[in-house]
């Protein structure tokens, strides 16, 4: 008997039940492949939250959820974190055992987070300007390169922030940002960020504004009174939704900007013995700032997502498990239903054991095509899942 | 058609039964020469195909004994029977038994392709045969496609194909017209003379059975 000519009739039943064949492959692929897939993508997310973590020694922040606080410092994610102001972390600074980078995470350009901070953070995350220069004057921008490529933006090109709510008349306007550089991809969250002085996400807030200047004796037309050391102007002065060269020196902040809030601190302490005396300070329960290690606390997320992972593994096993007897009793219901054509071909004289090679050839086609679709849905969900996955983070 | 050897069939003493059930045939005695055409003929339900079965080594009789070219087709080992049939036994069954999945071409060729005997001569065979049966158009279609009389015409074939030295048929002209039916008939009926190839037909087609050398009233074989 002929085992090619078994293999040949096997792949005719399966090519010309087409439908049927692939039907029960993909089932069979995705079944095989979840337990794998879940286990591969928890892996590669689990490797990069800690290596973002890792290079984040410490934060500091408003005492609260610690989980909250991490993810708004490092994935940049708006959490409902209390405030700290400048002043706060400034005290941290002066105590010469670290160095502080402030972070204010709580406007908008779209889908994108508009990030406030010091040019010390793309030292501090390594992060290159791959187009222009980094920001130099109020109103400027530096864009992730995920934001320069979905936006098509480079640097002289212009990008609003946005309301925070769409019937928020009385709020701020939408500031006209000066994309002044484009970041190399660094495959984290800065890809996905737009970076700006943390003076200019204060603008953006409303601590600062910038307007006509009403001191000129030509500024009659929006002046409503002039009173000693004081000018009252109506609603025709101009506010200025743009910085520029010509307006810049008509910006100003209103208040000390000690007091103003960031949401967090990235602290660099400058050795072990500075990380652990800053830590010490922080420990008091009735402090109202808190100093975390994000490898810390993402060992407790991660613990509860591993139990879960481990628990929907063993199910999705179970799952895999019952596709594949199920996908038995329908090898056994089809070969039951073919019963006449096996016996036609014993018939005439095929031997038992070529009746056999063909079913195995059938069987091992289409699971021979699950394998293959099992691989292409691991391939695809370590390709893209754990980028989908930190990109919800934002 | 090549020139092929045969001696014919011999059927002594030949009891069957289906284990558990009533019905039984028996055969005192039936000889068909090589090249012989017999049409054997009975009522409906009688034990015609039973008896086509037990002929070709399909079913294994209680008592008695089928002889062809010689050999004792029962005292034969399952693989020797199996190899035998494959390649010295025509087979047309009544309800086809085409894999429907498979071309005209694919279901004709099977046997030899299983078998590892398929050449050019077998392919030149098979093409002939369908060409000659008039399925020529069909070759490349599934068997699934075609109508009950293509479909017949298709399994005639298949069973000519390997060139057997035994063919058997049971109602191989049951679902086609009348033109159809002559040329299926003359065709196997040439084939057994041209090869000396000893034929048992079972048919209910009296306008068939005239062009027998023998129509044998089943009823009669156990008297």
């Amino acid at each position: 008997m002929s085992p090619i000519a078994a293999l040949q009739l096997a792949l005719r039943y399966v090519t010309r039940h087409l439908a049927q064949s692939l039907l029960l492959s993909l089932a069979l692929g995705a079944a095989l492949a979840l337990p794998v897939a879940v286990r591969v993508f928890a892996k590669t997310v689990e490797r990069e939250m800690r290596q973002r973590a890792a290079a984040t020694p410490l934060v500091l922040g408003a005492r609260g959820s610690a989980l909250d606080l991490m993810l708004g410092a490092l994935y940049f994610r708006r959490q409902p974190v209390e405030p700290v102001s400048m002043r706060q972390t400034d005290e941290v600074r002066d105590t010469g055992l670290a160095e502080v980078i402030p972070l204010h995470v709580r406007f908008r350009a779209q889908e994108f987070s508009i990030v406030g901070t010091a040019l010390e953070y793309f030292d501090f995350r390594k992060l290159r300007v791959a187009q222009g220069h980094k920001f130099t004057r109020l109103g400027d921008c530096v864009i992730g390169a995920h934001v320069a490529a979905a936006r098509g933006l480079k640097p002289g090109d212009f990008l609003f922030s946005s309301p925070e709510q769409v019937f928020d008349i009385a709020g701020t306007y939408p500031l006209k940002m000066r994309v002044t550089g484009v970041l190399a991809e660094a495959f984290s969250p800065d890809d996905d960020a737009v970076f700006v002085d943390v003076k200019t996400a204060w603008l953006i807030e409303g601590r600062a504004h910038g307007h006509d200047d009403l001191a000129l004796p030509a500024a009659t037309a929006e002046v409503l009174k002039r009173e000693e050391g004081n000018v009252v102007g109506n609603a025709a002065v101009r506010m200025f939704n743009e910085v520029t060269d010509a307006n810049v020196a008509g910006f100003h902040f209103h208040g000390d900007t000690a007091d103003y809030p960031l949401t967090a601190a990235i602290v660099i302490p400058h050795d072990a013995k500075s990380e652990a005396i800053l830590s010490g300070r922080f420990q008091d329960a009735k402090a109202v700032l808190q100093l975390i290690r994000p490898g810390d606390e993402l060992n407790v997320v991660l613990s509860t997502v591993f139990r879960i992972e481990g628990a929907v593994i063993v199910g999705l096993g179970l799952l895999a498990c019952a596709a594949a007897a199920i996908s038995f009793i329908v090898f056994t219901l089809s070969f039951k239903m073919r019963a006449r054509e096996f016996s036609t071909l014993a018939d005439i004289g095929v031997s038992p054991r070529t009746l056999a090679a063909i079913k195995a050839f059938e069987i091992a086609l289409i699971a021979l095509a699950g394998i293959v679709v099992a691989g292409i849905v691991v391939m695809l969900v370590v390709q893209f899942g754990p980028a989908l996955v930190l990109r919800s983070l934002k | 058609m090549s020139a092929t050897t045969s001696t014919g069939i011999e059927v002594s003493g030949l009891k069957f039964a289906y284990p558990g059930e009533s019905f039984s045939i028996r055969v005192d005695s039936l000889v068909v020469a090589p090249g012989e055409a017999v049409a054997v003929v009975g009522p409906s339900g009688c034990g015609k195909s039973t008896l086509l079965r037990v002929l070709a080594g399909l079913l294994s009789p209680e008592a008695g004994e089928v002889r062809m070219g010689g050999a004792s087709v029962h005292h034969m080992s399952a693989r020797a029977l199996r190899e035998f049939r494959l390649r010295s036994v025509g087979l047309v069954f009544q309800d086809f038994a085409l894999l429907e999945y498979l071309t005209v071409e694919e279901n004709v060729l099977l046997p030899m392709r299983l078998g590892g005997f398929a050449d050019d001569a077998t392919h030149a065979r098979a093409g002939q045969l369908i060409e000659q049966l008039g399925i020529a158009r069909h070759a490349r279609r599934l068997t699934r496609e075609l109508s009950q009389g293509e479909r017949q015409r298709v399994a005639v074939a298949r069973a000519l194909a390997h060139e057997p030295r035994f063919l058997f048929a049971d109602e191989p002209t049951a679902s086609l017209d009348a033109a159809r039916r002559d040329t299926v008939g003359a065709l196997l009926i040439e084939y057994a003379r041209a090869n000396n190839v000893p034929l048992v037909l079972v048919t209910h087609d009296h306008a068939l059975q005239d062009r027998f050398d023998r129509v044998v009233d089943f009823e009669t074989l156990s008297a």
